[in-house]
């Protein structure tokens, strides 16, 4: 996982069936004093960050087993996913 | 797996209930391991901020690492698998 600030929402409404249930974030990553890292990018979010929360993220194949019910079998079509918001970090 | 320097405990409370309970560390891989992006790792050896570790980046290892069953999903692949006391080279 990664920390990452989440920049804003992204509204789709119209997108893949299994996409449907949880909210879009666009979030960039940062490094431990907050400096932002690389692009920004779309990451599915359900824990229900807000726009400006620090979270901490997952990608690759694993982001597809963020999304609650997912099964090592059958999961879902996303590579990046929101795991936890932070509450602090010292 | 690579080597990294504990840079903070990241406290989480809001998060997937498939990450189970345990400590969040923010790690910085050592020069020389990966590029030099901080990481948040699970970790499952009681390391604290200073300590260098071992960081497994897979998520079928994390499983095996973390997980009770490993056949439940586990959305992460960053791991703490020891606490490196010393890493003799021969170039040293």
């Amino acid at each position: 996982m990664q920390l990452a600030f989440v920049q804003g929402t992204v509204v789709a409404t119209q997108k893949v069936k299994d996409l449907q249930s949880y909210p879009l974030k666009v979030l960039q990553s940062c490094d431990h004093d907050h400096n932002l890292l690389g692009e920004p990018f779309v990451a599915v979010d359900a824990v229900g960050a807000r726009d400006g929360d620090l979270v901490i993220w997952v990608g690759k194949r694993e982001a597809s087993l963020a999304i609650p019910g997912a099964k090592l079998a059958n999961n879902y079509p996303v590579d990046a996913a929101v795991t936890g918001i932070v509450d602090d970090h010292s | 797996m690579i080597i990294a320097k504990v840079i903070s405990r990241v406290v989480a409370s809001a998060r997937l209930d498939s990450i189970p309970n345990r400590p969040l560390l923010c790690v910085q891989p050592e020069p020389g391991f990966g590029d030099q992006t901080p990481l948040v790792a699970i970790d499952t050896v009681q390391a604290g901020p200073g300590d260098t570790v071992l960081v497994l980046q897979e998520g079928t290892g994390a499983r095996q690492a973390v997980l009770d069953d490993p056949t439940q999903p586990l959305p992460a692949q960053m791991v703490i698998v020891g606490i490196v006391d010393q890493v003799h080279t021969i170039f040293d």
